[in-house]
């Protein structure tokens, strides 16, 4: 069973998805050419700039010649088979290539997998963390996105990072999202297209302390709750910023020479 | 006056006494009127089939031997805490309830402030003052601080003074301990040895404004003068502990808890020497001031005065500056913690996240608001023993736990787990917004000494894995967790009750004890 989908999926190939899944059948240099183009320019780097014009040869004779070459270059060991052996062969080198580069981040990501999810055969989505390849630069930047977007002040990214706002989304997020039809709200309650299940539902694990009668407005006024409370929370920081500016002035001399100031 | 008036019930059988329990629920029974003389309101106590036998097993050797050395049960002096002038509704113990002096250790008593009538009583809020609990949470993992447990523990024991007779390292003058008797926390942060919003998570912000430092006797201010941030002894401690499980995660989430392996710091200490001898004081002038008010009680240990006399009100000030020398002590302990901390991983204890989560007290009075059948009333609540459990949207509550209702830290024994609990609205109606304290002595000192040997506890704990380092060995064994109840089933009893909720179980993985 050829392992190119597994590996093309592993090195992130951006047409991974339509290059053909029946690789038992003969592929067409169509399909491989810009295969092994990405894979020499972005993983392998064999070859110097110069010498990768013969493989974006146009004509399926000149660039089998090319990609010939390229394999004896390589010390391809199955060189003399057809497309779909070589094309593993290379995938797998590039895959083989890449984990030298990052052996480190990689183990360490398994690792984490392999503390949070269990036995291997218990693996399964949801039991492994979320995004343990935080020390990628494209992970870390989306999950940095996600963190503005959710007012969560982080600086960097780390493993504990990502299970905060994991939480953060199982509990507040994800719960907001529309529910099944099932649970609807009535009709015209909600934005077009998005039904109040999820926010009411998420709301009401938090006690409002009395009751309308009114599922929705019991949702509105926990909401307003809410935002009153945001609004105190503010107010508060503007409180413990003014006590740290007098706190500067009057800290003990005592307490200066024996720890350092200020306490934090 | 004790109550040499009252009709001397004859002796009971056990069986006579305990008719007088009613069983309400699996998790709540009634002392029914009669139980002891002059009781106005009926008791109230919390407790599940386990917990229950044991209180029922306390009741029958009273039975058996009467009235002779040491303290009642705990049944017995609920019941007579009932009997107090002023006390509204019914006389509460909680499940880790066990007995005291007067007041048994578990005890929630409310006296109505508009009754002229209504006592305040030291043996109500216990000789501790303000003993309390503090929750530091950290941004560290349990593998961060597993190759370094002895280390810190070390480091934790180098910088807090523990022990009996422990002096502190905070320097106090005369002048300071003054400021600090009046202002509380607010000393602490004008110091510079707490964080501004350390003040906002702590019950009363961490200042009782009533506190009058010239109501303080010179010789409890002799003695609290050189203990200013030291953790003392007994059941006192300063845990590591890392966060076990997580039952309810949106609040957690608000008390910075994110995760299973977390680790925190729970330091668990009170008002030292001085609290004692303000207690002390206290019951001195108050057995006049019984005398002269012709107060009957059922026990002398009940010592109390009018909330309204001159001897109430001294003591309510007196108390208050105890309380206030607590807070302040136990931020002085937090203080020398992040410098601990900071030392171990060199970072500030900023960036380590060292907030306290919350700092609560278990044996203290305060004044109150409650509804009582429908209106409004102000109360003078003695908890002994017990939590305040405030519910959200509580206006005394911080605003960061307004939707999640109050954090309660209870102090596991040593070595056993301790939790993070929140407050309920059924437990604002039902116990005047209050809960547990911790797992409830279930052996006497005395009897913890005879039956336990200090190196089998120290090499049980070794075993567990939890770094130790006591100041004083031979104690160890009354505080061994064999002398305690199992606080899972007083923990499961709160939330079956429903008076508080379970949030957060934390295991200990570093004590450092007196």
């Amino acid at each position: 069973m050829s392992c190119i989908p597994l590996y093309l999926r592993a090195l992130k190939y951006p047409g991974a998805s339509s290059f053909p899944s029946d690789t038992r059948a003969s592929i067409e240099v169509e399909a491989a050419r810009p295969l092994v183009t990405w894979l020499e320019n972005q993983k392998i780097r064999h070859y110097t700039i110069p010498q990768r014009q013969g493989l974006l040869a146009t004509s399926a004779d000149d660039w089998r010649a090319a990609y010939g070459q390229y394999l004896t270059a390589l010390e391809c060991p199955c060189s003399s088979e057809g497309l779909p052996a070589t094309l593993q062969w290379l995938c797998s080198r590039a895959v083989s290539l890449e984990y030298a580069d990052r052996n480190e981040q990689l183990n360490a990501s398994t690792s984490a997998a392999v503390e949070v999810g269990g036995a291997v055969s218990d693996w399964s989505e949801h039991s492994l963390p979320p995004f343990a390849d935080t020390a990628s630069p494209a992970v870390a930047a989306a999950v940095m996105r996600m963190l503005r977007t959710l007012h969560m002040d982080q600086e960097e990214v780390t493993p504990s990072t990502v299970e905060r706002l994991s939480s953060v989304l199982d509990t507040q997020v994800l719960p907001a999202l529309p529910g099944d039809e099932d649970t609807a709200a009535p009709s015209g309650t909600g934005r077009q297209g998005v039904s109040a299940a999820g926010p009411i539902a998420l709301l009401a694990g938090f006690p409002l302390g009395f009751s309308t009668g009114s599922p929705l407005s019991d949702a509105a006024a926990t909401i307003l709750r809410m935002l009153y409370l945001r609004d105190l929370r503010g107010l508060q920081d503007v409180v413990d910023r003014e006590l740290e500016r007098v706190q500067a002035s009057t800290v003990g001399a005592m307490a200066d020479k024996a720890y350092g100031r200020p306490a934090r | 006056m004790v109550n040499e008036g009252a009709p001397s019930p004859t002796r009971r059988t056990y069986e006579e006494e305990s008719a007088f329990i009613t069983k309400l629920s699996p998790y709540h029974h009634r002392i029914e009127t009669g139980f002891v003389p002059n009781m106005r309101v009926p008791g109230i106590f919390y407790v599940n089939g386990a917990l229950r036998s044991i209180l029922d097993d306390e009741l029958r050797a009273y039975c058996d031997r009467g009235p002779a050395g040491g303290f009642l049960p705990a049944v017995k002096q609920i019941a007579n805490v009932a009997a107090l002038p002023g006390i509204v509704r019914h006389s509460i113990a909680m499940p880790d309830v066990h007995s005291g002096y007067g007041f048994s250790i578990g005890n929630v008593a409310a006296f109505d402030m508009s009754d002229p009538e209504a006592v305040v009583s030291p043996g109500g809020v216990g000789f501790d003052i303000n003993c309390g609990v503090r929750l530091l949470r950290t941004n560290l993992r349990e593998e961060d601080v597993l190759g370094v447990k002895e280390q810190l523990a070390q480091a934790l024991f180098d910088h807090i003074p523990v022990g009996v007779g422990s002096q502190g390292i905070i320097p106090t003058t005369s002048r300071d301990l003054a400021g600090a008797l009046e202002l509380g926390m607010d000393w602490s942060l004008r110091e510079g040895y707490a964080w501004a919003e350390d003040k906002e998570h702590c019950e009363e912000a961490g200042r009782m404004l009533g506190a009058d430092p010239t109501r303080v006797s010179p010789r409890a201010k002799k003695r609290g003068l050189p203990q200013m941030g030291t953790l003392g002894a007994g059941n006192h401690y300063a845990e590591i502990q890392v966060v076990d499980a997580v039952f309810d995660r949106a609040a957690a989430r608000k008390m910075g808890i994110d995760a299973v392996g977390q680790v925190c710091v729970m330091i668990h200490s009170g008002s030292r020497g001085l609290g004692h001898q303000v207690a002390t004081d206290a019951l001195v002038a108050m057995e006049r001031a019984m005398a002269r008010d012709g107060i009957p009680v059922n026990d002398r240990q009940l010592a109390c005065a009018r909330i309204a006399s001159q001897e109430g009100q001294d003591y309510l000030a007196a108390m208050a500056c105890a309380a206030n020398f607590a807070w302040v002590n136990r931020s002085s302990m937090t203080f020398l913690c992040r410098q601990a901390f900071a030392k171990m991983f060199d970072a500030t204890p900023d960036d380590l996240d060292m907030h306290v989560v919350y700092d609560v007290s278990h044996n203290i009075a305060k004044v109150e608001e409650h509804m009582v059948d429908g209106r409004m009333k102000s109360l003078l609540v003695h908890r002994k023993g017990a939590t305040r459990a405030f519910p959200p949207h509580h206006p005394l509550i911080p605003v960061d736990y307004q939707l999640t209702g109050q954090p309660v830290l209870i102090g596991g024994t040593m070595g056993t787990a301790s939790y993070v609990l929140t407050g309920t609205d059924k437990g604002m109606a039902e116990t005047w917004g209050s809960t547990c304290h911790g797992a409830g002595r279930a052996r006497s000192r005395n009897a913890a000494r005879n039956k336990l040997d200090y190196q089998q506890v120290l090499d049980s704990l070794k075993t567990k894995g939890i770094a130790i380092r006591v100041a004083s060995p031979k104690l160890v064994m009354e505080e061994a967790p064999d002398s305690y109840k199992d606080v899972d089933d007083v923990i499961e009893t709160c939330h079956q009750a429903g008076i508080s909720k379970k949030t957060v179980k934390l295991r200990p993985i570093a004590v450092i004890k007196g």
